[in-house]
Parts: structure tokens; C-alpha cells; sequence
């Protein structure tokens, strides 16, 4: 069975229309307008145990929504969602301890305290045993090369340095299912490399799987399986990486083909 | 247990982080003696021009203003702070965090770092408070005091369960830091004698707006001051109010929408 | 003056975006006042005919009601805002801007007020059916006329003086631990919590020598008539010459700062 199963998924937001200037912002006062907007339509899809699958699309084409379907952040507006055998919504505290969402641009760490701290309250959310945490705290940080930087206070650390404690903070617990949104956004070429070895070794030693959106295309080349694309919240296309790597043309003019020809269908 | 250890480890981590700022940690302290002291010196004044205010003589309100101080700082330093970071994280996004972790929702809306300087705000009421009692102590019985404490907490139970019952409207109307000015009158209206309210409002300062069992409860017990109601009543009241405030985050819950990124 | 009053109107706006937020604003950011008057009514025992240092018992919710008001144009907030932009480092791109700095935040902090003045009016308004009995209707026009010199003095001296106060953040990480003890003595010197005429004798005049007394007590007392034209007189030079003092050190203060931020990079 599928680690990851999503059918007829649906979310729309229902929006205020916010008007411009003085008086329709008085009139707005007692009377509001608001729009329904479909972030993501009648979605399917399922993704196997150990696989790693880029989740492409321009902004707004509902890549985030979907992943926090996944992880039980959003209610779908309609479908079923099922990871590792649960309801994300429910919450379920197993469920929890098996899943992870990396965020780029949103940092769980302490930016007043040295990481190794930050780590050590994960540590107790997560119940992971002594032994465990210092095998995979230390096996991380030497992945990543930060192992000399764990006791030096967050904030005095560069953004690359900062999203490798991140991982290694949302890894700590070697959790199956990783949901990744934007790992590598803002960070130079060299972290952006490291981060890229170190989720494809990751997922050799552990079998994890791991969704992973990004607007680098390098990112989903080097690292990912498959790839689902999405447009305007409905998927056009899921298929093998290689499908994409042709002699002919690059990955990313791949990508771009798709896109044109998925604006087409639709 | 995990729970204690996970707050015990929140503190220790808030500590940390607090000293890395050595000046303002101090700055803070004296903060906090400042307000105290501002709070005390009005009532000092006030009374320099009348004997007692509805049966509250001086001593009476320095033990009712502590007790509303101490109420609001334990709720300022422990609960308000995170509760804030609750409705903002509604707004940002940065619930989602709260909403991954595999720890019980209302644990984590209500603690999460600890504000240095709520807390430290506790020691000057407390230190007044105590000179207070020591003045008074050949009228004051154990059980007395075992029942300030009680209620004591009951009245942080209250504030805490009330404020989040409000936060919760953040998933209807995102933007509800006005809700911010509830909690100051509340905090403002516990401090002043219960007599203030009249017979015909009490039951709305109880049920409505409960700013009567913060701080009026546990200083009328220590006072041995005659209560008009029934004392169980002020714990059903924070009994009531924690329920409320679980069902309404849940509920609320499923109208989260998460900013996008 | 025109990019002054526009940068007012955005700012009132953005107020009007969040209705629940302006609606509960309305009702609970005000009704402290009636919490003091409530108060009041049981220090004086109900008693109208009583006289507590020359403030009876009408004479005293008057003056809650009056310095709660005038309380909006004490400019707090020049200083927040300073000390806010030191710190994340946004002062350095508002210093490209083609303006004078000071006087945005001026007009930036008056908008701020009169925003949060408006509410405050109306919620008056809709209890003074209530309260007006226990109010004090003593109107003359040179009251009304020397209560605005003092409203417009108060505002400039509080915008001066906070701002020098938000300037600390170019020497200190944490400035505003200081700010909020300051603003709690200010209160009290501002006869916020009680009239100044409760402090033992001698200290009111020292007090309302100094700038915080126009920021609450002053205005308040005259329109209750209880300060005499001479004395109004008097005092009215004494806060004129503190708008000088405080411009130039304000422009001293603002300008060693500046070097400081410079050198350290923000």
C-alpha cells in the first residue's frame, strides 16, 4: 500500500475582496464582498514508500496548500487524504511522530540559543532515546558539515548554516514522511549542494519519503524520482524524472514544455 | 509527566535565552518595582485623603492590588506571551508549527518560551504581600492561606482559559489584537473591590466578563472578608471556562486557513 | 505636506481593514474609563457634595474623562518607532527617503492617535447619556482656547522627548525595557493615575513645571476652571521653552546617534 494516498482532494478559500481607496473602505466597514478561490481541484495522486517526488508549479499553483493537506495543517474542503495510514487532521500522536515539514522560510530553532539547545527540547516533544539522539544529531551535523557550529548561539550563524540546524531539527526524530516546502530558498549554491547530498543520502540510508517543492530546478533534478506538476491547483502531469530528461532539451526546458502544453489542455 | 518536563525544559530555555541580554534582565527587574510601587504609591495617596474605600481599608487593598498584580504577571509571564504567538501564528502561518508537533494543542497555544519579565514582575507584589501578611499573620490560619493559593490559581485559570476562549476568533477574524484590551480591563476592573460592580452586575462579572474571581476571590479568603457567593463557585467558574476555551480552539481549528508562504 | 497627510489616510485605512478588531477597539479599549469612574464613585462614597483636594466628586470623573482623552496626543509611539527601526535595521532604507524624518514620524504618530481618538470620542459620546450627570459643563472659550495651546504643546513635547528616549537603541540592544519604565513614571508624572493635587505638598510644583504635567493634569485642570488665567499664562512660556530645549537636544541626540548607527552598520 501507498505511504502517501491522495484522492478527488480538494481545498478552496473563501476570500474578502478588499477594495481601494477612502470611501469603499467605509462602505466596507458593514458590507464585505467575498470571493471563493479553488487552491487546489479534484487532486489524486499516491506516492511509495523510499520515494522522492518534486511537487512543481509556479506560485499559486497550490503546491503549499497540498503539502499541508498532507501534514494535517489545512482541512481539505473535500477528498481523502491518507499518510502512513492516517488522517493527517485527526492528528493522531503516532502520525505526528512520523512525519516532518521542512519550511524554508520558517524557522523552528531558537535564534538566541545555540542549536544543540533547540535540539535537545525536540528531543523531549519527540521522546527520541538518548543514544538515538546523539547518533543522529552527530551523524547530521557531520553531513552537513556543521558539527563545529552547534554550540555557537543561532543568530550568529549564516542563512545557509541556519536551514542545515533546521533539517537537522526536523530530521532529529527520523521521521518516515518528509514534507519539504522550499528547502533551499535564498541560500547560496555551495548550501544549496549540501542540502541536495544530504537529503538523497538520507533517503539511502533510511528509506524515507520525502515531497519536496522547489522553484530550483536543480533541486528536483538532482534529488527527486518523480515529479507531479501543478497548474492552477489541478495536476497536468506525473511521471518518472527521466520521462523529462531528454537528449534533445534541458530538464528545465522539460519543465517549461510541460507547462506550456498543460496551459494548452486547460 | 512529559508535559511538566516539557514546560520545565520551555523555562530553562527562556532563562537562557533571557540571559544572553544581561542589561535588559536588570532593566526588567526594575521595571517590574517600578510599576509595583507607582500602584502602590496611588493607593497611598488616595488614601492620604479617605479612611477606608467600601469596607477596604488601606491595608485590605494593598492585599487585593498584590494579588491582582501577581494574577496578571503569572498570566503575562507564562500564558499571555504564547497566546499572542497563537493568534499571530493564525495570521502568519506560524501555527502550522504548533499544529505538526506531536503535543496536546491547548499545552502548546497556552506556554512556549517563558516572559522573562512578566515573571519577574511577581517578586515586588509578592515581597509587599508577604511584609503585609507578616503585619497581619496572628489573624490568619494555614487553611486560609492554602485556600489564597488555591484560588490564586484559580484565578490564573480563569484569565488564561477566558483569553483564549477570545484568541480563538483569530481563525474567524484574523486581526484580533483589540481583543488585547479585554485583558487590561479585566486586569484593571480585578484590582478594585468587588463592591464596585453593584448587586444587579455581579453575575455578568462573574459569568461574562469573570474579572471578579482573579483577584477579589483569593484576597476576600485571605482577608477572611464574608463572601456574598458561594467560594465553589469561582472554581466552577474556571472549570467551565477551561472547557469552553478547549472546545472553541478545536473548533476553530477547522477554519484554519495558514497564510501562505 | 501633501505626502505627510497621505502617509495619515494609509494608515487610517489599514485601521478599517479589520472590523471585529475596530468594533472591539470601540467598545473595551475605553471602558477603563468607566472602570475609574466607577472607582471614584466608591472613593467619594457617592457623595457629590464632598470635596477631596479640591476636586469634587463630578469635578474628578471630569477630569478622568478630560486627561484620558488628551492622554491620545502624548506621542509614545515616536519613540517605539525608532527604537523598533534601529533594531531590525530599517532605519538605514527610510534614510534614503527624500523627507524629514522627524516630522513623518510626527505626523505618522498624531494619525496613529487621532485614529485611536476617534473611537475614543464615539465610545464618550455613546455613554455620555449615562455619565453626563456626573460631569462638569464648565466650557468658557478661553479655556477651550488655552486647552488646545496646551493639546498641541503636549503633542510636540511628548513626540521630542519620546523620540530622544527611542534614540538609546543606538547604544543599547534593549531599549525598550527602559522605554516602558519610563512611560509607567511618566503616567504618574502625567497625572494619569491620580491628579497631581493627591501628591504631597510641594511636589505638584515641580511638577507641573515639567512637560509631562501638559500631557494630562494642565488642560484637564483648566477646563475644569481650576487654574487661574495668570497661572496659565505662567505656565504656558515655561512649556514653550521646553519645546525649544528638547529640539535641541533632540537634533543633538539624533545626530551622535547617527554617527554611532554608521559606524556599527545597524
Amino acid at each position: 500500500m501507498s505511504i502517501i494516498q491522495v484522492e478527488h482532494v480538494s481545498k478552496v478559500y473563501r476570500v474578502h475582496e478588499k477594495p481601494e481607496g477612502f470611501r469603499s473602505a467605509m462602505k466596507d466597514l458593514f458590507q464585505r464582498r467575498y470571493i471563493e478561490k479553488t487552491a487546489v481541484d479534484e487532486l489524486n495522486f499516491s506516492v511509495e514508500q523510499g520515494e522522492i517526488v518534486g511537487l512543481l508549479g509556479e506560485n499559486g499553483a497550490g503546491k503549499t496548500t497540498t503539502l499541508k493537506m498532507l501534514t494535517g495543517i489545512l482541512y481539505p474542503t473535500a477528498g481523502k487524504v491518507t499518510v502512513a495510514g492516517y488522517c493527517p487532521t485527526e492528528r493522531k500522536k503516532d502520525f505526528l511522530k512520523q512525519i516532518s515539514f521542512v519550511m524554508g522560510n520558517k524557522s523552528d530553532v531558537n535564534w538566541d540559543l545555540p542549536a544543540v539547545d533547540t535540539f535537545r527540547y525536540q528531543q523531549l516533544i519527540y521522546d527520541v532515546p538518548e543514544v538515538e539522539f546523539s547518533e543522529n544529531v552527530s551523524y547530521m551535523a557531520e553531513l552537513l558539515e556543521v558539527k563545529h557550529l552547534l554550540k555557537t548561539q543561532l543568530r550568529r550563524l549564516s542563512l545557509g548554516e541556519r536551514m542545515k540546524m533546521e533539517l537537522i531539527n526536523c530530521f532529529l526524530y527520523t521521521p518516515k514522511v518528509v514534507f519539504l516546502d522550499e528547502p533551499t530558498l535564498g541560500l547560496d549554491l555551495r548550501s544549496q549542494i549540501a542540502i541536495r547530498t544530504f537529503l538523497k543520502k538520507y533517503r539511502n540510508d533510511h528509506k524515507t519519503t520525502m515531497m519536496i517543492t522547489s522553484h530550483y530546478m536543480d533541486d528536483i533534478e538532482e534529488t527527486c524520482d518523480r515529479v507531479i506538476l501543478l497548474q492552477k491547483g489541478q495536476k497536468t502531469f506525473d511521471g518518472d524524472i527521466a520521462e523529462l530528461k531528454k537528449p534533445e532539451m534541458s530538464f528545465k526546458e522539460g519543465i517549461l514544455n510541460l507547462m506550456g502544453s498543460g496551459e494548452k489542455q486547460k | 509527566m512529559k508535559y511538566v518536563k516539557l514546560f520545565y525544559a520551555q523555562c530553562k530555555l527562556s532563562v537562557m535565552a533571557a540571559t544572553m541580554y544581561r542589561a535588559n534582565f536588570w532593566l526588567m527587574l526594575i521595571q517590574s518595582i517600578l510599576n509595583t510601587f507607582m500602584t502602590l504609591l496611588s493607593v497611598e495617596f488616595i488614601y492620604g485623603s479617605v479612611e477606608s474605600i467600601a469596607g477596604w481599608s488601606k491595608e485590605d487593598m494593598i492585599v487585593l492590588i498584590c494579588t491582582s498584580l501577581i494574577v496578571n504577571q503569572m498570566y503575562r509571564g507564562i500564558i499571555h506571551f504564547n497566546q499572542n504567538r497563537f493568534v499571530n501564528g493564525v495570521g502568519s502561518g506560524g501555527f502550522d508549527k504548533l499544529l505538526l508537533r506531536p503535543v496536546n494543542l491547548l499545552f502548546q497555544v497556552n506556554t512556549g518560551p517563558i516572559h522573562i519579565s512578566g515573571l519577574l514582575s511577581i517578586i515586588a507584589p509578592v515581597i509587599v504581600l508577604l511584609s503585609q501578611l507578616s503585619k497581619m499573620s496572628s489573624h490568619i490560619s494555614a487553611t486560609q492561606i492554602s485556600l489564597y493559593l488555591l484560588f490564586l490559581i484559580n484565578g490564573v485559570v480563569v484569565l488564561a482559559s477566558f483569553m483564549l476562549l477570545l484568541y480563538t476568533l483569530a481563525f474567524v477574524f484574523i486581526k484580533v489584537d483589540g481583543i488585547n484590551n479585554i485583558y487590561y480591563l479585566m486586569m484593571d476592573m480585578a484590582s478594585k473591590p468587588q463592591e464596585m460592580f453593584g448587586k444587579e452586575c455581579l453575575y455578568g462579572f462573574l459569568w461574562v466578563i469573570p474579572a471578579i474571581p482573579l483577584a477579589n476571590a483569593p484576597a476576600m479568603v485571605l482577608l477572611g472578608k464574608r463572601s456574598v457567593l458561594p467560594l465553589a463557585l469561582y472554581l466552577l467558574i474556571g472549570v467551565t471556562f477551561v472547557l469552553l476555551s478547549t472546545v472553541s480552539l478545536h473548533t476553530g481549528r477547522k477554519r484554519y486557513t495558514s497564510a501562505s508562504s | 505636506m501633501k505626502k505627510y497627510l497621505y502617509g495619515f489616510q494609509l494608515f487610517f485605512l489599514n485601521s478599517l481593514q479589520y472590523r471585529f478588531n475596530t468594533v472591539i477597539n470601540l467598545f473595551f479599549g475605553n471602558m477603563s474609563l468607566l472602570v475609574t469612574m466607577f472607582f471614584w464613585v466608591l472613593i467619594f462614597n457617592g457623595d457629590f457634595g464632598k470635596s477631596l483636594n479640591g476636586f469634587t466628586l463630578s469635578g474628578m470623573i471630569t477630569y478622568f474623562v478630560i486627561s484620558n482623552i488628551l492622554s491620545k496626543f502624548t506621542l509614545q509611539g515616536s519613540g517605539f518607532y525608532y527604537t523598533s527601526m534601529v533594531k531590525n535595521g530599517s532605519l538605514g532604507s527610510v534614510l534614503l527617503k527624500p523627507y524629514r524624518l522627524e516630522w513623518t514620524v510626527y505626523f505618522q504618530q498624531i494619525s496613529t492617535s487621532i485614529t485611536g481618538l476617534i473611537p475614543q470620542l464615539l465610545f464618550v459620546l455613546c455613554v455620555l447619556p449615562f455619565i453626563s450627570g456626573f460631569l462638569t459643563w464648565n466650557v468658557s472659550v478661553w479655556n477651550i482656547l488655552s486647552m488646545v495651546m496646551f493639546i498641541v504643546i503636549a503633542s510636540i513635547t511628548s513626540h521630542l522627548l519620546w523620540s530622544i528616549f527611542g534614540f538609546m537603541a543606538f547604544w543599547m540592544e534593549e531599549a525598550t525595557a527602559v522605554m516602558w519604565s519610563l512611560a509607567v513614571l511618566l503616567n504618574m508624572a502625567m497625572g494619569m493615575y491620580i491628579p497631581l493635587d493627591f501628591f504631597p505638598k510641594g511636589w505638584l510644583s515641580v511638577l507641573e513645571k515639567l512637560p509631562f504635567s501638559a500631557w494630562g493634569y494642565l488642560p484637564s485642570k483648566i477646563y475644569l476652571g481650576l487654574l487661574s488665567v495668570e497661572k496659565q499664562l505662567q505656565l504656558l512660556w515655561i512649556h514653550l521653552s521646553w519645546i525649544v530645549i528638547l529640539l535641541l537636544l533632540h537634533r543633538f541626540i539624533w545626530k551622535a546617534g547617527l554617527k554611532r548607527f554608521s559606524s556599527v552598520g545597524g
